[in-house]
Parts: C-alpha cells; sequence; structure tokens
C-alpha cells in the first residue's frame, strides 16, 4: 500500500461515516422531530380554523364557511390536502363534492377536532400530508451532505496535494534512487527539503548511499583482490599438482620396472616402499588437482557410453593389492537388473569408486570391504546405487555429519594414523553432486562404515543386464582373497594372451621409446609387435597390415599422431582397431584432443606396466574377436642379484634398462648405441637452434631426448631435456645453460653406462663431427 | 375626479346662474334613500347624483339620513321626504300611505326570484315543498325571498319553513349539500357560483317579474316641477354616463304606478320580515 493510500484511507473512512450518520441517525431524527412539530403546528391552526367557523356555522352562512376553509386550505397547501366538516348531524358541510378524506399513511394523518360552542356544532377533519416537509428536509439534508462531502473533499485534495508534494514525492524519489541503489547506480538526483523530517531523511540517504557506495567500492575492490589471489592459488595449485605428477609418474614407472628387475630381497623391500610412497603421493597430487579444479569450477564431465561392468573389475583389481597383506575381504555384487552399458564419465566413477573403496581399506584392519551396485528404475529414469560396507574402525555420530567437508577427517588421530589430505570424501562429494546425485554414509564406531552414493544414469544404445550372458560372473568376481596369499599367488582371472594372437603397432619418432615400448609389451606376451619410425611409416603398415590395437605418439615430426590417426581410420579394416595415444603431455584437454582425432584411449609416458595392461584389458575385452583375450601382467617378485652399485644416484637407472634388455649385454649395447646416436642428432639441433628463433626445432629435439632418456631411465638427463623443452622460448643464453646441464647429463650416463668410451665420441658423434668445435666454449669449464 | 367635477360646476352654477340661486330659496327638497348600507356611504353616493340633478332642476335637495328600514318605512309613510328611492313593494306601500307616486326606475330587466333544487332530489313540483324547510338569504331579499315566499303562499298556497342563511352563496350551498329540499336565490347570483355548484342544482321555479327600484314624489310637488325633476333624471345619464353608477339604475325609463299593481296584489307587505 502507498504512503499517498495510507493518507488518503483513513479520509476515505471518515467520509463515509459521516455519510452513514447523515443518512441513518441525522436524517430520520431531524424528519422525526420537524413532522412532531408541524403536528402542533397543524393542531394549533384548525384549532384557531374550528373557533372561527362557531359563529358562522351558528348563522348558517355556509359560504363564509367555505371561504375561510378554502382560504385555509390554499395558505396551508400542500400539506393540508383536505379538509372535512359535519354538522352535529354527521351531514357533510364541506367539501361540496362528495368524496373520501386520502387514506392515511407513514407521511399522511388524519387530525380531528371537534367544534365546541355552548354545543358541539361539528367535527372539522384534516388529512395532513408530511411528505412535502419530510422532503424538503431531506432535501435539505442532501444539501448539507453534498456541503460536507465537497468540503471534505477539498480538504483531501488539498491533503492530497501538500502530502504529494512533501512525503511522497520525496518517498518516491527516494524509493527510485534505492532500486537505482540496488541496481548499482549512486547517482539520481535527490531533492533538497530543507530541516523537516523528509529533509532529515533525505539528507540521512545522502549520507548513507554515499557511504555504501564507498563501503561497495572498497569491498568490490577487496574482492577482486581476493578473487585473484584464490585464482592465482588454484591454478598454482593445478600447475603445482600437474608439475610434480610428472616426475612422481616417472618415479613410480621406473619403480615399476625396477620392481620387476632382479634386486635382492632388500632391495626389493625398498623398492616397493618407494613405489608405494609414490603411488600414495600421487593419489595426493591427483586429489589436489581434482580439488583445485573443482574449486575453480573447472572440472567438467564426460558422457560416453561404457561398460560398467569392466570398470567396476578395474577398480576392484587395482584396489586389491592394497590388502594383500591384512585379513581383509574385498568382494563386489552387481545386482542382475543393473544396466552393463551406461552413459557417463567412467574416468570419475571409478575414481569415486576409488577413493570410496580405497578409504574403506584403508580404515579396516580386518574383515572385509565389499561393494554393492544395485540399479532402479522409475518412470523419471533411472539410477545406480552404489554401497560400500567396510568392518573398519567406523566413525562418531558427531563426526558424520562432517565428514564429507574438506580438509576433514573422522579423527585428527586417524591423520597420524592412516595419513591422507581428507580431500578424498570432498572430492567424492562434488563429483556425485557434479553427476547430480546423492552421497552419504552411515557409521558405528568398532562396527564399521557404509558410504553410499546414487546417480542418475542414461542407459547406452547397447543396453544390456549386466550379468545376463554371464550368469556366474557375480561369483566369480567375488573374489575371496586368502588372507595367507602372498602376491606371488595372487591370480588375477583372465587367461594369458596366446602368443600370435595379438597383433600391435606401436608408432613413435624415438626408437628408444619404441625399444621400451616393445620390451614392455614382449614381457606382457605380446610378441607381434610391428614398430613405425613415423606417421607416414604407420599409415604404411596401417594399410598393408590388419593389427588389434595401434599405440600411438602423439608428437611426432612431419605427421603428428593425431593427423596419423585420422588417416588410419579411412582405412577399411581400421575404422574400429582401438588406437590408443602414448604422449608425456598429461595436460588438461590432451584426452579430448586424442578422441576427437579418432582415438579411443590414452596412456601417459612414462608407460607404466599395470597401465598398458589396463589398457589390453580394457580395450581387448571390448573387441569382440578377442573377446576372452585379456592381458595378464605377472606381479611377481623376481628374485634379483644383489647389486653393486654402490652409488647413490646414478645416472641411469640400471634396473629400468635391464627392463629391456633383460641383462643381455649385446642388446644392452644395441640401445645405448641407438640412444646415444638419437641423443648426438639431438644435441647438433640443441646446438644448432641454441641461437635460433626457432623454438619448435628446439623444442622438439628436446622433447625426442626427453623421451629416449626418460625410457632408458636417465632420469636426471630427462629433467634437464624437460627443462629445455619448457623454455624452448627463451634466450640464447639460458638455452646454452640448458644445453650444458643436457651436455653433462648426458656424459654422465655415458661415463655410467659405457666408461671405456671418451668423451669425444658423445660430444662428437660421427655423424655430426663437424659441429664438435662449436660445442667447445659451452663447455663447463668456460661458461660464463 | 367626479367630486371635483361636480364642485367645480356647483362654483359655476353659483357664479354665472344668479337666478338658478336665487330660487334654492323657494325650492327646496327632501330626499329620502332606502337604507341598505349605512348612512355614511349612502350620502358619499348620493350627494353628487342630487347635486347634478339640482344644477338641472335649480332646487336644492336635502338627503334625509334614517338608520333602519323601520324608521324609513315610518318616515314615507308620515310623507317626510318630497322625493325617495326605494324598494318597489315600498312604493306600493308609500303609494298607499301618502300617494307617492313612481316617475322613474331602472331600465334594466325585470326582477325575478328562482327557486332552486337539487339536481339528484328528484323534486319535480312546488308541491314536494310543502311544509320543508327552505333556505333562503334574509326575509326581505325582494326577488329570492320576499317574492319567492309570498308567491308561493298566494299563488301556489304552499307554506314552506324559511332558513335565512345570509347569502345567496350559503342558499344554494344549502341546497348543494343536500341541507334544503331547496333555496331562493336570483338567476344573476346563481350564475356568478363556480360552474361545479352550478351544476348540481336545478331551477324549480321562476317568479312573477317586477319592476326594479323607482324614484317616486309626493304629490306637493307640483306638477311642473316634477316633470322638471323627471326629464332632468332621464337626462342625466346622457351628460355624465357614470352619474349613477352607485346605484342600480341602469338607462332609467320613466314609470308610473301602473307598473307596480302586480307587486300590489301579492300582498308583500304581509311576508316582510319583521327582524329588521
Amino acid at each position: 500500500m502507498s504512503l499517498r493510500t495510507k493518507i488518503l484511507l483513513p479520509l476515505i473512512g471518515f467520509i463515509v461515516c459521516i455519510s452513514a450518520y447523515i443518512y441513518y441517525v441525522w436524517l430520520p431524527t431531524s424528519i422525526e422531530t420537524s413532522r412532531q412539530q408541524a403536528q402542533q403546528q397543524t393542531e394549533r391552526t384548525l384549532q384557531t380554523l374550528s373557533e372561527g367557523l362557531v359563529p358562522l356555522l351558528l348563522s348558517n352562512k355556509l359560504s363564509n364557511v367555505y371561504d375561510n376553509i378554502d382560504k385555509v386550505l390554499e395558505d396551508n397547501k400542500p400539506d393540508w390536502v383536505a379538509i372535512h366538516l359535519h354538522n352535529i348531524k354527521g351531514q357533510s358541510l364541506y367539501p361540496m363534492e362528495d368524496s373520501a378524506l386520502p387514506a392515511t399513511s407513514d407521511m399522511l394523518y388524519h387530525i380531528e377536532t371537534k367544534i365546541e360552542a355552548t354545543t358541539t356544532l361539528g367535527t372539522i377533519t384534516l388529512a395532513y400530508d408530511f411528505s412535502t416537509m419530510a422532503g424538503e428536509i431531506r432535501s435539505h439534508g442532501h444539501t448539507l451532505f453534498i456541503s460536507i462531502m465537497a468540503a471534505i473533499l477539498i480538504f483531501s485534495i488539498i491533503l492530497g496535494f501538500i502530502t504529494h508534494h512533501l512525503v511522497v514525492r520525496p518517498a518516491q524519489k527516494l524509493a527510485q534512487a534505492s532500486n537505482a541503489m540496488a541496481e548499482g547506480n549512486y547517482n539520481i538526483r535527490l531533492p533538497q527539503l530543507g530541516s523537516g523530517e523528509m529533509g532529515t531523511l533525505m539528507q540521512s540517504f545522502i549520507q548513507m548511499r554515499s557511504q555504501i557506495q564507498h563501503s561497495t567500492r572498497e569491498l568490490e575492490t577487496a574482492r577482486d583482490k581476493a578473487e585473484a589471489a584464490n585464482q592465482a592459488k588454484s591454478e598454482f595449485l593445478a600447475n603445482m599438482s600437474h608439475e610434480l605428477r610428472t616426475p612422481m609418474n616417472g618415479i613410480i614407472g621406473l619403480s615399476d620396472l625396477l620392481i620387476d628387475s632382479p634386486l635382492d630381497d632388500e632391495q626389493a623391500e625398498s623398492m616397493h616402499a618407494i613405489n608405494r610412497s609414490a603411488e600414495g603421493l600421487l593419489v595426493l597430487l591427483n586429489d589436489i588437482l581434482d580439488f583445485s579444479k573443482i574449486e575453480a569450477g573447472e572440472l567438467t564431465l564426460e558422457t560416453i557410453s561404457f561398460d560398467l561392468k569392466a570398470v567396476i573389475e578395474d577398480t576392484i583389481d587395482i584396489l586389491q593389492p592394497q590388502v594383500k597383506d591384512r585379513p581383509v575381504e574385498l568382494s563386489f555384487n552387481i545386482s542382475p537388473t543393473t544396466p552393463r552399458f551406461i552413459e557417463g564419465d567412467p574416468a570419475r566413477l571409478r575414481q569415486i569408486l576409488t577413493n570410496l573403496i580405497g578409504n574403506a581399506m584403508k580404515f579396516t584392519e580386518q574383515g572385509s570391504v565389499s561393494l554393492d551396485v544395485s540399479s532402479h528404475h522409475t518412470h523419471d529414469g533411472s539410477s545406480l546405487h552404489f554401497r560400500v560396507d567396510d568392518t573398519g574402525v567406523g566413525i562418531a555420530p558427531d563426526r558424520l555429519e562432517m565428514i564429507f567437508q574438506k580438509f576433514t577427517q573422522a579423527d585428527e588421530s586417524t591423520t597420524r594414523k592412516f595419513g591422507g589430505t581428507g580431500l578424498g570424501l570432498s572430492i567424492c562429494q562434488s563429483l556425485t553432486y557434479l553427476m547430480k546425485g546423492e552421497i552419504g554414509v552411515e557409521s558405528m564406531v568398532g562396527r564399521g562404515s557404509s558410504f553410499w552414493f546414487t546417480i542418475p544414469v542414461q542407459l547406452a544404445d547397447n543396453t544390456l543386464p549386466l550379468t545376463d550372458d554371464e550368469n556366474d560372473e557375480t561369483h566369480l568376481t567375488q573374489r575371496d582373497m586368502d588372507i595367507s596369499n602372498d602376491e606371488t599367488s595372487l591370480e588375477l582371472p583372465s587367461p594369458a594372451l596366446q602368443e600370435g594372437t595379438l597383433h600391435v603397432l606401436a608408432v613413435d619418432d624415438n626408437p628408444v621409446n619404441l625399444l621400451f615400448l616393445r620390451k614392455l609389451l614382449k614381457k606382457q606376451g605380446v610378441d607381434a609387435v610391428q614398430i613405425a619410425n613415423g606417421g607416414q611409416e604407420a599409415l604404411n603398415y596401417a594399410q598393408e597390415n590388419h593389427y588389434d590395437i595401434i599405440l600411438m605418439d602423439c608428437q611426432m615430426p612431419d605427421m603428428d599422431g593425431f593427423q596419423t590417426t585420422q588417416a588410419i581410420r579411412l582405412i577399411d579394416h581400421h575404422t574400429t582397431t582401438p588406437i590408443i595415444a602414448v604422449t608425456a603431455n598429461a595436460m588438461k584437454g590432451d584426452r579430448d584432443k586424442c578422441i576427437n582425432a579418432g582415438m579411443d584411449d590414452y596412456i601417459s609416458k612414462p608407460v607404466q606396466p599395470q597401465k598398458l595392461e589396463g589398457i589390453f584389458k580394457k580395450w581387448m575385452q571390448e573387441n569382440t574377436a578377442l573377446n576372452e583375450a585379456d592381458v595378464t601382467i605377472e606381479h611377481t617378485t623376481t628374485p634379483s642379484t644383489p647389486t653393486t652399485q654402490t652409488r647413490e644416484t646414478p645416472p641411469v637407472d640400471r634396473e629400468h634398462l635391464a627392463l629391456f634388455t633383460d641383462n643381455d649385454p649385446d642388446e644392452e649395447r644395441m640401445l645405448l648405441d641407438m640412444f646415444f646416436e638419437q641423443a648426438a642428432l639431438s644435441i647438433a639441433i640443441l646446438k644448432k637452434q641454441c641461437i635460433s628463433d626457432r623454438s619448435n626445432e628446439w623444442k622438439s629435439a628436446a622433447h625426442r631426448l626427453k623421451g629416449s632418456a626418460s625410457n632408458l631411465g636417465a632420469s636426471q638427463l630427462a629433467q634437464a631435456c624437460k627443462e629445455a623443452e619448457t623454455h624452448a622460448d627463451a634466450s640464447t643464453e639460458a638455452k646454452q645453460q640448458y644445453l650444458i646441464e643436457i651436455i653433462q647429463d648426458l656424459e654422465e650416463v655415458r661415463a655410467y653406462l659405457m666408461p671405456d668410451t671418451t668423451l669425444n665420441t658423445t660430444t662428437s658423434p660421427s655423424q655430426h663431427g663437424d659441429n664438435n668445435t662449436n660445442i667447445i666454449p659451452l663447455t663447463p669449464n668456460d661458461a660464463p | 375626479m367626479n367630486k371635483i367635477y361636480f364642485t367645480l360646476a356647483l362654483y359655476i352654477s353659483l357664479i354665472f346662474v344668479p337666478n338658478a340661486r336665487a330660487a334654492d330659496t323657494d325650492c327646496h327638497l327632501t330626499v329620502g334613500v332606502v337604507p341598505q348600507f349605512e348612512q355614511r356611504r349612502l350620502a358619499k353616493v348620493w350627494t353628487p347624483i342630487l347635486d347634478t340633478l339640482g344644477k338641472h332642476t335649480g332646487c336644492h335637495y336635502e338627503l334625509i339620513g334614517t338608520s333602519t328600514i323601520l324608521g324609513f318605512e315610518q318616515h314615507f309613510k308620515e310623507g317626510k321626504f318630497d322625493l325617495v328611492y326605494l324598494n318597489p313593494y315600498h312604493a306600493v306601500m308609500a303609494n298607499d300611505a301618502q300617494g307617492y307616486e313612481p316617475i322613474a326606475r331602472s331600465g334594466a330587466k325585470l326582477l325575478k326570484g328562482i327557486l332552486t333544487v337539487h339536481k339528484n332530489s328528484g323534486i319535480t313540483s312546488l308541491k314536494e315543498l310543502d311544509g320543508k324547510q327552505i333556505a333562503f338569504p334574509s326575509p326581505n331579499a325582494l326577488g329570492a325571498s320576499l317574492l319567492m315566499r309570498a308567491e308561493l303562499a298566494t299563488k301556489y298556497g304552499i307554506n314552506v319553513d324559511p332558513l335565512y342563511v345570509k347569502t345567496h352563496s350559503s342558499v344554494y350551498l344549502h341546497v348543494a349539500k343536500q341541507l334544503t329540499p331547496a333555496g331562493g336565490g336570483v338567476l344573476r347570483t346563481l350564475k356568478e357560483q363556480k360552474p361545479a355548484l352550478q351544476n348540481t342544482l336545478n331551477i324549480l321555479h321562476t317568479t312573477t317579474p317586477v319592476p326594479a327600484h323607482p324614484l317616486v314624489v309626493h304629490p306637493r310637488v307640483g306638477a311642473s316641477l316634477q316633470a322638471s325633476i323627471q326629464r332632468a333624471w332621464l337626462t342625466m345619464e346622457q351628460h355624465d354616463s357614470t352619474v349613477f353608477d352607485g346605484i342600480p339604475m341602469k338607462k332609467a325609463i320613466a314609470t308610473s304606478m301602473s307598473d307596480y299593481d302586480a307587486l300590489r296584489q301579492m300582498g308583500l307587505e304581509n311576508f316582510v320580515g319583521k327582524a329588521e
């Protein structure tokens, strides 16, 4: 209700009351009073008339009687309607025509008077009509009413005008200014109103507004600063974790390989410890990366068709080793109606499952951890329900509410005992919400916890119930872990690949990488590996032969992995062949780039045996031609020969190298020759590009050398190359510094692996001996 | 105006007609007028008439006032007036007593009384009114009362109980309200009533017409003077058309006792009211 209405409403009410009073009280009372007065007056007049008639009647002067009555009637028109006069005998004397008096009513009365002399002479009866007088009073009332109304109306208009001028308009201005202020406009002009209440209000408002404006500006500045700082923090966090991930991958890959190499027990134990620590660290890094992405709102979900069962089995398989030394039974059960192929983000689903199951396993000393998957179908759609039950330490009720908060763990002591960042569940919750699902937990201290989450799903086109064709699968997958099992007895159910049944095409411009890959594949029982040194070569092979799977490097000169993939996809028999990207670029969007180019999956360098195994398993299962094929890596601890290495940080990881050479000196020799040949080529290019602006060639050469070095196990060299690659745009001086480091590291590698060779051969490979002179000034001794 | 005129005329006669003035002394006449109105009003009406008459006849006329009808009748029966203006039945009485002779009267219609009954009364003959109360203005109203009562009694042998109601209008109202079965009046006054009243009344009977008020002369006035007075009276209107405005005398004509014989035969004097 507007101010004006609020002011005018009581006035209107007042008017209504006045009207009601005038109409229902004043007017009727006034009419009644007047009627009584008029009646008394009339009776008196009639009495006077009758007295005047006495002598006339006594002398029979009827004409005078008529004259008198006619005159009285005339004088009292129109209230005196008629008079009837009768003599004592009841004979009518007046009026001349015999007619009845008008009937009585509310407004018409009969007043009768006896005409008395010494005897009664007769009676006179008057018909008195009050309606005219009542009408006059009523009309008088109307006039009064209209006058009052007019007065009030004029008063209201004046009041309204004054109110409008003094209150409503300033108030409207204020409201307008307030609205404008809410929209960020602080410049609406406000009238100056002097010293009244409105004036004070106006002044206060103007003051308040300028204060708000000032504060808002300050707050905006502070907010911008805070946002910028937060952005910088998120970016830093993302960059840091990304940067940290790369060396971590190296550590993991190499430690994996080393574990498989012959080591003595102590070494093997240390190696496992390194590997586990690195894995743990990688998980943490991934968590932080995800967390910072979520914080920055950069995390987006994919929607692709995937095999739910495979994802679950993969996850269980990957987590299984974590409890191999504890009496914990890890099992899963998928209800028969659960669809197998659904649309969604398999990687993120896997992440949630890994987190929840990993968490459960972490806090369960003994007993069981089980995953139950079921589906619900309503008219709104389908949803999947995942439930992870454990028999672990449980969570106190008062901690349950905060369990999904960031950096929160059920108990601070758990941090000390079990480790962890406290980010895992928070990420799970964020991911579940991103999937439009729900997540929750029920727990009893000492009895265990039950984490669950529900996500809506779209069924993929080729949806089949998970257990349709494999009725026993659920039982099969409920793999009981014999608590006495050591890791050698851990057997994965998939049969080993039969030799010769799987044809692989490995594409990389770096022969060292290719060698590395071939070795890895060989260890997995894949012998039929065709090597291609570049895109064009790969295309040629692909046109002529059939391959079951193609491993594709992304960064290659002339024809890169993306172009090659696109070309291969045009070949009839390779339209659906799985093409797996193998790249050192673990950057955001790389996966999309690969998928867009027509590749099916992605594996980052350095290639970890387990990852490669997972990829093979995944894609070979989906390949109907090899439906039962599976790739298995035997996790065996090969008793390694006692190491003679005393150096704390050898420039080359010999055990890693042994992965490829199997300690065969000839093979090692061949590999090293190839490596140093390639390295010399790269060094030559780097030298040349030191003083050139063509950063791409510098970058490409550094990249190649980095790949070779990391595959060889020369991590320090690889790191130096990476530095050089990253700073391809740096100044000539800086580039020279990078090059010096690379050469130094390369020399260390050479000295370590081939102590009998001279420095000369390293710095001046036979193919580029003429460049030798150029490097002399750049030797460390001469460096500035 | 008239007064100024006559005063002026008097002065002229005094100045230029010394003979007439001289005649005054041996020609002095007394005049009586029926006291229908109070003396002052009569004097006001009659003085100019008598002055004019005096101018024409060279005599002096003295108006003798009487306050009552009875006194007036006494006076003319004793022959105190030389010249009298009176009722027709008084004229008969005066002639019988002193031999007064009528010389002039109004030339208008003869006077007739009428008897009115209510339209719805069903009365068709006078006989039905025998013994009934009949309304009359007053006992001696000539046409409405005296003539009617006399004629009903003498000519038709009908006795009525008269109710005197003062005015002609009251008579007609009594009949209209059927307070009395009939009432006496004259045609002129009936016509003056409202149409609504007139319409309720029927005229049952009309009396024998009689001449109006005459001017009579005492026999002691000489014949030549009588003729002079008569000639002057009859020609006065030619000189001044308003001279008789105050009295019922229109287009005065000469008359004689024979005009009033019918009256004499009715014996009106027997019906004159004694109240006045």
